[in-house]
C-alpha cells in the first residue's frame, strides 16, 4: 500500500480542527450573541466545506502525479497561514483570558455592594419623602376648614387662603381641593398656577379616595420630579374630598438619585449579559482571526500561485521534454531570477531541438545505409548459401569470420565450426591440408594462392578439392584477413581420369584388336597343320592352347576398354520388373542358392532392360565367384513412388573397407583373371540411368543396391 | 363562546358577537428570572405576534390578520414601582406589586385580534400565537430578530358557526 503523504492529509486534518472548534462555538438556544456568531459558524464551515472538498480531492489523486509546482505552493500557503495561525491563536487565547479577568475585576462584590449601598440611600431618601409627605397629608384628613369647604361652608377666596398657608406651612409646591366629583374647588401653587386646565385625578388619587387611604405617587414634569401626595377628607361618615399637593424634590439630590438607580440598573444589565459579553468578544476575536487567516490564506495562496506558476511551467515544459515533446516555448517569463531560469530553458530546448533535427537526419541516413548495407549482406548470404563452392572467410587472428553450407558439405566439417573459431586448432587431423594451405597463403609473399589435395572424409571417403585463397588487405576496408575458396573437384577429376582411360582403352584396343584376331587364327592353324609333325604333341597342345587362350583374354579386355570407351546410351522403355526377375531365374536356375523374389507383375519401370540385365548378371557373378556354394544369395526389388531398386544380397564373409572404398574404380580388382571393369560399368550404367549403384553393406550380408527412377524421363527433364 | 381546547392548551379563542377575542398566558415564563431582571433594574419586554389565517389545502394560507402587541414592564428602584407600558396604545400604569408585573407581561386576557365580519361561517381558520421576551430596552434594529427563539408559540383552528 502506498504511504500517504502527511501533506495531502493536512486540509483533512485542518478541516477537523475547525469542525471540533465549530462546535465548540456553535451558539446555544438562549445565546445572546446573535449575529456575529452565525457569521462566524457559516464562515467556518465554508471554509471546512473548502478543506474536506481539497482533502478528498487529494486523496483521490494520490496515486496520480502532482501538478507541477503544486507541493510548493501547498507548502507555501501551509507556512504562510500556519505563521499567522499560530500566533493569531495565542492573541485570542490571551485576549479571552484577559477579558474573563476584566470581568472578574468589572463585576467585582465591592462594587455590586457598592451599588447597591448606593441604591439604598437613594431609595431611602424616597422613603423618608413618601413618609414625610403621608405624615403631613395625615393631619390634613379630618381638617375641619377643608371640610367645610367641601361641603360648600367656605368662600372660594378663603379657601384659597387656606391652602396657600398651608402650601406655605408644609413648603409644598402645589396645594389643591376636590369634591367627591372630582371637581377642582381651590387651589394654589408656588409662582401662581401654572395652567388654568385642572389636571384629572390619577387612579391613585380616585383609589384613594375610595379607600380612605393616604397615597403618594411620583411624576416627572419638565422641572424635574415632583412627588404628588394625596390625603382623602374624611366628614363624619364618610370621604367627603381630597387633598391634592405636590411637592418639588430637590433637583441635584433627585439627579443623583437617577443617576444611582441608572447606574445600577446598568450594571445589572451587564452583569446579567456578563457571560454574553464574554461570548461576543470571542466570537468577535474568532472573526478577526478568521479574516485575518482568510485574508492571508488568499494572500498566501496569490503569492505561492505567483511565484510557483513559473517553477510549475518549468516543470511541465521538462516532462515534455522528458516524453519527447522538444517544441515547447514557456511564454510568460516574470522579471526576476525564475524568468532567467526560463528563458535559459528555452535556449535549451531551441538547442535541443536543432541537435534532435540533425540527430534525425543523421539517422535516416544512417538507416538508409544500413537498410543498404543489410540488402548486399542480405545478397551476399543469399549468394554464399547457394554457391556450390565452399567459403571461408579468415581474419588476421586466423579465427573463421565467416563459412557457408558448402564449405562444411563439402570438408564435411563437424558442428563445431562455427564463426569465431579458430581455423589452425580446428584444422587438425584430416583438415590438416587445410591448415597447410591457409599457413602457406599467410607467410608466403604473393596475394594469391592455389592448390589441389585430397582429403580424407568420414566413412573413408575421399574428396579431391581445389583450394584458392586471397589476402584481403585493410588498406580497400576495415577487414584485414583470408578467403578461401575450396571446390570439390573430385567428379571433375574421375570425369578427367574417365575420360583419359576412355582415349588409352580406345587406342589400345584400336593398336592391339587389329593384331589379336590373326595371332588367333594363326595359333589355331598351327595346331591344325603342324599338331601331327611336331615330337611332343601335348607341350604343343599347351603352348598353342595358351596363346589361344591370352589372345581370347586380351581381346575380352579390348572388348571391355570399347564398352568403357564407348558406353552406348541406354534405349528406355517400359519393362516389367517382375518379367526381368524371371529372366535372371532362368538364368540362373542351375544354382539352388539363388532365391529371386517376385515381385507383383503390375510393378513396372523405364531402362534400359539389356543394360540392367548386364548390370544384374554382374552382380550375380560377383556374389557366385566370392562365395562358397553353401552360401545363399537373394535377388528381390523394392518399390517407392519415386525408385525401382533391385537387391543383390549374400551371406558371404564380404569384403575389406579398403576394397569397398575402391569397389567402383575401374581397373581394381581383386580377381586374378579381372579387368576391374564390370563395377565401373555397372556403377556408370546406374548413373546413365540417373540413379546409382550403391554398396549399402560390405559384409553379413553383402548388400548390392541398384536404383533406378521409375521415370527417367522426368528425371531427364529435372536434370536438365 | 368560546372554542374547545384541552388543559394543555394556553390559546383561548372567544368568538363573541362582534369580534374574535383570544386569551394566552405563559405557563413556561421562568417567574424567578423575570422577578430578578425586574429586581435588578433590567426592563422586560413581552412581544406577542398574533395573527389569523384562512386554512387552504393545496395552496398557502390566506392572512387575514397580522397583528403585534408589545408589552414593557419598567422597573423603578427608587420607587419600588413598575411602569407597565403597552407600547401600542401608549397607556402605561404603575404597579408597587411585583406578581402585577409578571401578570402583565405573561398573560393576554380578552385581546380582540379579528373582526368578526371578516371571517366566513363555517370556514376553518387557524390562529397563531408567538411570544418573544426581551431583556432590556428594545433597540431598534436594521434586521429582524431571527436568532431569538419565541418562548411560547402555539396555534389553534376554529370556525364560525
Amino acid at each position: 500500500m502506498k504511504k500517504v503523504n502527511l501533506l495531502r492529509l493536512m486540509p483533512l486534518l485542518l478541516a477537523s480542527i475547525l469542525i471540533a472548534v465549530t462546535v465548540l462555538m456553535w451558539p446555544g438556544v438562549d445565546s445572546e450573541v446573535g449575529l456575529l456568531a452565525w457569521v462566524n459558524i457559516t464562515v467556518m464551515l465554508v471554509l471546512i466545506l473548502l478543506l474536506l472538498r481539497y482533502g478528498v480531492r487529494l486523496l483521490r489523486d494520490r496515486n496520480q502525479e502532482p501538478k507541477p509546482g503544486s507541493k510548493l505552493r501547498a507548502r507555501l500557503v501551509i507556512g504562510l497561514v500556519g505563521l499567522l495561525l499560530v500566533p493569531a491563536m495565542v492573541i485570542q487565547l490571551v485576549a479571552s483570558q484577559m477579558v474573563d479577568r476584566g470581568m472578574d475585576v468589572w463585576f467585582d462584590v465591592r462594587v455590586d455592594t457598592l451599588l447597591d449601598r448606593a441604591l439604598s440611600l437613594a431609595q431611602g431618601f424616597y422613603e423618608r419623602l413618601d413618609k414625610d409627605m403621608k405624615r403631613s397629608l395625615l393631619g390634613y384628613i379630618s381638617d375641619g376648614v377643608l371640610i367645610a369647604a367641601v361641603g360648600g361652608n367656605m368662600e372660594y377666596r378663603a379657601t384659597g387662603s387656606y391652602l396657600s398657608e398651608i402650601r406655605e406651612r408644609e413648603g409644598w409646591l402645589k396645594v389643591e381641593l376636590f369634591d367627591l366629583n372630582e371637581r377642582q374647588l381651590g387651589g394654589v401653587q408656588s409662582g401662581g398656577l401654572s395652567s388654568l386646565q385642572v389636571e384629572p385625578l390619577s387612579s391613585t388619587a380616585k383609589l384613594s379616595m375610595q379607600l380612605g387611604r393616604v397615597a403618594t405617587e411620583l411624576k416627572a414634569n419638565v422641572d424635574g420630579e415632583v412627588a404628588i401626595g394625596y390625603a382623602p377628607l374624611v366628614g363624619p361618615t364618610a370621604v367627603v374630598g381630597l387633598l391634592r399637593v405636590e411637592m418639588q424634590l430637590p433637583e441635584g439630590v433627585i439627579q443623583n438619585a437617577r443617576s444611582v438607580e441608572t447606574d445600577f440598573r446598568n450594571y445589572r444589565h451587564l452583569e446579567h449579559n456578563r457571560q454574553a459579553i464574554s461570548q461576543t468578544f470571542t466570537h468577535v476575536m474568532l472573526f478577526v482571526t478568521l479574516c485575518v487567516l482568510l485574508i492571508a490564506g488568499l494572500v498566501a495562496l496569490l503569492f505561492a500561485r505567483r511565484l510557483t506558476s513559473p517553477i510549475g511551467n518549468l516543470a511541465d515544459a521538462l516532462r515534455r521534454v522528458t516524453e519527447g515533446d522538444l517544441d515547447v516555448e514557456i511564454r510568460d517569463a516574470p522579471d526576476d531570477e525564475l524568468g532567467s531560469l526560463v528563458r535559459s530553458f528555452n535556449k535549451m530546448t531551441s538547442r535541443l531541438r536543432h541537435h534532435a533535427v540533425a540527430i534525425d537526419q543523421g539517422q535516416q541516413a544512417l538507416t538508409k545505409a544500413l537498410d543498404s548495407s543489410r540488402e548486399r549482406q542480405f545478397v551476399l548470404e543469399s549468394l554464399l548459401a547457394n554457391l556450390h563452392t565452399g567459403v571461408l572467410l579468415v581474419d588476421g587472428k586466423g579465427r573463421v569470420r565467416l563459412l557457408n553450407q558448402a564449405v562444411v558439405d563439402i570438408l564435411h566439417l563437424p558442428d563445431n565450426w562455427q564463426p569465431s573459431i579458430d581455423l589452425l586448432q580446428a584444422s587438425q587431423g584430416n583438415l590438416q591440408d587445410i591448415a597447410d594451405f591457409y599457413s602457406e597463403l599467410k607467410h608466403q609473399q604473393e596475394e594469391h594462392l592455389q592448390r589441389e589435395f585430397d582429403i580424407s572424409l568420414s566413412e573413408g571417403k575421399q574428396a579431391h578439392v581445389l583450394a584458392r585463397g586471397a589476402r584481403l588487405d585493410a588498406s580497400s576496408s576495415d577487414f584485414s584477413g583470408y578467403l578461401l575458396v575450396i571446390d570439390d573437384i573430385s567428379d571433375v577429376t574421375e570425369a578427367q581420369r574417365n575420360k583419359a582411360w576412355a582415349e588409352v582403352a580406345q587406342r589400345l584396343a584400336h593398336e592391339i584388336k587389329n593384331p589379336l584376331t590373326p595371332i588367333k587364327l594363326s595359333a589355331e592353324r598351327l595346331q591344325r597343320r603342324f599338331r601331327a609333325q611336331v615330337d611332343d604333341p601335348r607341350v604343343f597342345d599347351v603352348c598353342t592352347q595358351a596363346i589361344i587362350a591370352q589372345v581370347e583374354r586380351l581381346q575380352r579386355l579390348i572388348a571391355d576398354f570399347s564398352t568403357l570407351a564407348r558406353m552406348p546410351q541406354p534405349k528406355i522403355r517400359h519393362v516389367v520388373v517382375n518379367l526381368l526377375l524371371h529372366e535372371m531365374s532362368d538364368l540362373f536356375c542351375s544354382y539352388r542358392r539363388i532365391e529371386v523374389r517376385f515381385c507383383d507383375e503390375n510393378w513396372q519401370c523405364q531402362c534400359d532392360p539389356d543394360q540392367v540385365r548386364q548390370v544384374l548378371i554382374n552382380l550375380m557373378d560377383n556374389a557366385l565367384a566370392e562365395t562358397n556354394e553353401l552360401i545363399p544369395i537373394r535377388l528381390y526389388t523394392t518399390f517407392s513412388d519415386k525408385w525401382i531398386e533391385w537387391h543383390v544380397e549374400d551371406d558371404g564373409e564380404g569384403m575389406s573397407d579398403e576394397v569397398s572404398a575402391r569397389l567402383f574404380e575401374a581397373y581394381y580388382s581383386t580377381k586374378a583373371t579381372g579387368s576391374g571393369l564390370g563395377l565401373a560399368i555397372a556403377k556408370r550404367i546406374a548413373e546413365d540411368h540417373q540413379g546409382d549403384l550403391l554398396l549399402l553393406s560390405s559384409a553379413m550380408p553383402t548388400h548390392f543396391c541398384l536404383r533406378l527412377p521409375r521415370l527417367v524421363e522426368e528425371c531427364r527433364g529435372v536434370s536438365a | 363562546m368560546v372554542c374547545a381546547a384541552d388543559k394543555a392548551t394556553v390559546l383561548r379563542i372567544h368568538i363573541a358577537k362582534e369580534v374574535v377575542h383570544c386569551s394566552v398566558e405563559l405557563p413556561e415564563i421562568d417567574k424567578n428570572d423575570i422577578a430578578t431582571n425586574l429586581k435588578d433594574g433590567v426592563e422586560i419586554s413581552a412581544i406577542w405576534h398574533l395573527g389569523v389565517v384562512k386554512v387552504r389545502d393545496y395552496w398557502l394560507n390566506d392572512q387575514l390578520a397580522d397583528i403585534t402587541v408589545s408589552r414593557r414592564v419598567k422597573p423603578d428602584l427608587l420607587s419600588r414601582s413598575w411602569q407597565l407600558i403597552e407600547d401600542a396604545s401608549g397607556i402605561s400604569r404603575r404597579v408597587y406589586s411585583l406578581d402585577q408585573a409578571i401578570y402583565f407581561l405573561s398573560h393576554l386576557q380578552q385581546f380582540a385580534v379579528v373582526d368578526r365580519s371578516l371571517l366566513a361561517p363555517l370556514t376553518l381558520y387557524r390562529m397563531h400565537v408567538a411570544v418573544v421576551i426581551h431583556h432590556g430596552a428594545i433597540k431598534e434594529r436594521w434586521l429582524p430578530d431571527f436568532w431569538h427563539s419565541p418562548l411560547m408559540s402555539q396555534q389553534q383552528d376554529f370556525k364560525l358557526p
